[in-house]
């Protein structure tokens, strides 16, 4: 039966498709790597709602000029790591994919971006004005788009591009060659991304895409019903898992009528215990859901350090461990990956809703108070219910218990992910030697 | 090969074992920032001081109410503590004056070192302004208060609304503001010829909060200014406030005292402050002008 299993996964994971996307989310992993330290910086350190900036006080001795300057900096890095990660995403996806057919990928990634390029690019009032882009279409957000068109332009190249180059040594003649080869894809790319975003720029697309998954975020932070915001967080799950979820959606419960009725009840009796709104989707999500970010990734991440054998996930994992723990997970979504990976969808989508239902029920039952008290961006994942409820003990015990649980649970997947590894691992990539 | 992998295990329990350190160590800092974050939420939720904040006009200083106050204390049953601010212009801020304790409503004026007229100078003070409040917003734990602004100070609070209110909406309402003679269109009789700083401002309206209610004072000597500041270019307020806040009313007061610098010891004036401004010791006011009548 378990072999079963793992072998129609391991069929799954050599589909040219998800070949191309591991791939490419293999080459990604140092850079959102980075980009996820930098964001621990910005939003945990330098942010005035952030963690380290509060519990070290730093606004009180970094002087305003300094902090401003560190923003910009680290702002960078950020901001080019995760609004244009779908650039690159699709130059190396478009890479690979071409290289596993053994065609010229260097044309075919640079088609890719072209071919993204356009698609996202935005009409002005008149063809006159400065170049723009429908930014969200470039950004980490999304992902998927980006490595289906880079997969769409690897299988053009596939079709009609020019082979691989290989000649020991090459001469001017063969890269004009080989360039000149590309044209007819080239072409063929240009003509359909103009067609794409013609209807991108043409219809009301763009918009309803672009707010589906803000909309969906701050709708779940207003739940009152604990279902709703249960069905909400699946949905989200969902789309963190297909590559469309937000990689800087670490946001802090926003300031709802009625995280404000809950707020202002605990501070005016001094109490969580009786709130107005005690299974408010947003707080419950926050401090029982969230550890390491969407999905319990930081259950995941000590699960495979936990676990014994492969050794390539195991660096992964150390790596990811310090951003994760601050529930800046995203590098760990790309590197492990979750992303488009079947081995991790079940847990990950159900494994939050299964700490919130416990959570609500053991609220229900009043063995821990609700959890309306401000919880800092970048909080620890185990420590945000105990802070959440001003510092109740029995809280603190409850999520260190359900972080034990869904440890334990992730458990039989990590297992199952090493056994498929294991037999990819032995399966060479198409087109190359090494993996 | 084996030992090369039962290694790198021992490195992923190492990683663990920091991260479970880590934890702890940031535990102890993350609990004692929780009780003081969450006793000051607790301050300024149950706080029930509400003050009246008051910028002077141009020229004037932290000194420019002190017979109002004097006047307002004289006639009211409940005396007002005055507090003066002065922010000097390297951002240090000096202060006379104290908050009584049990005070629920002191006065509080805000002046500033550089005094000057004119829209450059008007947005360093609403600058410098929001420094002092960030200090007394720290201090006081208020989370409501009353604004009042005379000439020029009116001007300054309505582009720190517009560019400043923002950081502290969300703790802190402001309720009222009482503005005596501003000339939000500068010298200018007619808003055809709007000056940069009335198109700034209308521009930003929509930062205004929408639960305030506005009061614009006009004092007239001739039939149409105050001496200095044109009825029109008082009136120009309109077309910031109205339609954006709750309530925007417009007075204009005549008489001995009605000149510009002289409006701030006006009895009359005193008395619209007292009545309009102020909390009422007997209730809410009754009539269309009482915020609490309109269900904001």
């Amino acid at each position: 039966m378990q072999s079963k299993v793992v072998n129609m996964l391991v069929r799954f994971n050599q589909h040219s498709f998800i070949q191309a996307v591991r791939q490419t989310l293999v080459v990604l992993f140092p850079v959102t790597l980075i980009g996820a330290l930098a964001q621990l910086v910005v939003k945990s350190c330098l942010d005035a709602n952030g963690f380290f900036y509060n519990i070290f006080g730093i606004g009180s001795w970094l002087p305003l000029t300094w902090l401003k300057t560190l923003q910009f900096v680290f702002t960078s890095v950020t901001q080019i790591f995760f609004n244009l990660l779908g650039v690159l995403a699709c130059f190396i996806c478009a890479y690979n994919t071409a290289r596993f057919y053994r065609r010229d990928a260097q044309m075919a990634g640079l088609t890719g971006v072209f071919a993204l390029l356009l698609v996202a690019y935005r009409y002005g009032k008149n063809p006159q004005v400065a170049l723009d882009f429908h930014m969200t279409l470039l950004s980490g957000k999304s992902l998927l788009f980006a490595l289906l068109i880079g997969y769409g332009v690897g299988q053009l190249y596939r079709w009609k591009g020019p082979g691989e180059l290989m000649v020991k040594k090459i001469t001017w003649l063969d890269v004009r060659r080989q360039a000149f080869a590309s044209l007819w894809p080239l072409l063929i790319t240009t003509l359909l991304a103009m067609l794409v975003s013609l209807a991108i720029n043409s219809g009301r697309f763009y918009h309803a895409y672009s707010h589906t998954y803000t909309a969906l975020t701050s709708a779940s932070q207003e739940l009152r019903n604990v279902w709703l915001a249960l069905l909400l967080s699946l949905v989200l799950a969902v789309m963190d898992w297909i590559g469309l979820g937000v990689p800087s959606s670490y946001n802090m419960p926003l300031n709802t009528p009625a995280y404000m009725a809950n707020l202002n009840y605990a501070l005016v009796h001094g109490s969580a215990w009786h709130v107005p709104y005690k299974f408010l989707g947003s707080t419950l999500y926050n401090s029982f859901a969230n550890f390491g970010g969407d999905g319990l990734v930081l259950a995941l991440v000590v699960a495979i350090l936990l676990f014994p054998g492969n050794t390539s996930l195991h660096r992964v994992g150390r790596w990811t461990a310090l951003p994760t723990l601050f529930n800046f997970d995203y590098s760990s979504l790309v590197g492990l990956p979750v992303i488009l990976n079947p081995v991790f969808l079940l847990p990950f989508l159900f494994l939050p809703l299964i700490n919130i239902g416990i959570a609500a029920g053991v609220t229900a039952l009043g063995l821990i108070p609700a959890t309306p008290y401000p919880v800092l961006l970048g909080t620890p994942g185990p420590l945000i219910g105990f802070v959440a409820t001003n510092g109740n003990w029995a809280t603190l015990i409850f999520t260190l218990a359900l972080l034990l649980l869904d440890i334990v649970l992730y458990l039989p997947f990590v297992r199952l992910n090493f056994r498929v590894e294991d037999q990819l691992g032995r399966a060479t990539l198409g087109g190359e030697d090494d993996a | 090969m084996h030992n090369l992998r039962k290694q790198l295990t021992r490195r992923s329990r190492h990683v663990l074992l920091a991260l479970i350190g880590l934890i702890v160590i940031l535990a102890l800092p993350t609990y004692f920032w929780m009780k003081s974050a969450n006793a000051n939420l607790a301050a300024q939720r149950n706080s029930r001081m509400s003050p009246v904040i008051m910028i002077p006009g141009s020229s004037a200083t932290m000194n420019r109410f002190n017979q109002l106050v004097e006047i307002l204390n004289k006639r009211t049953a409940k005396k007002h503590s005055l507090l003066r601010l002065e922010v000097e212009n390297n951002g240090k801020i000096k202060s006379t004056g104290w908050i009584n304790r049990g005070d629920t409503e002191p006065i509080i004026v805000v002046g500033f070192q550089n005094n000057h007229d004119g829209y450059q100078n008007i947005k360093k003070q609403a600058k410098m302004f929001n420094r002092a409040f960030a200090l007394l917003s720290d201090k006081y734990n208020f989370n409501n208060f009353k604004a009042f602004g005379h000439s020029n100070g009116g001007l300054i609070w309505t582009l720190w609304l517009e560019k400043y209110y923002h950081q502290y909406s969300d703790q802190i309402t402001i309720t009222r503001l009482m503005t005596l003679g501003t000339p939000y269109n500068f010298a200018e009789t007619s808003i055809n010829q709007p000056t940069q700083m009335f198109h700034d401002l209308v521009k930003g309206r929509k930062k205004i909060p929408k639960t305030l209610d506005v009061y614009s004072v006009a004092g007239t000597e001739s039939y149409d200014s105050d001496g200095l500041v044109p009825e029109q270019s008082v009136e120009a307020g309109k077309y910031i406030y109205q339609k954006q806040v709750n309530h925007y009313t417009t007075m204009t007061v005549t008489g001995s005292k009605a000149q510009h610098s002289g409006l701030p010891q006006n009895k009359q004036i005193v008395n619209l402050i007292s009545h309009y401004l102020l909390d009422n010791e007997q209730g809410p006011k009754p009539g269309p002008n009482n915020p609490n009548n309109s269900g904001s």
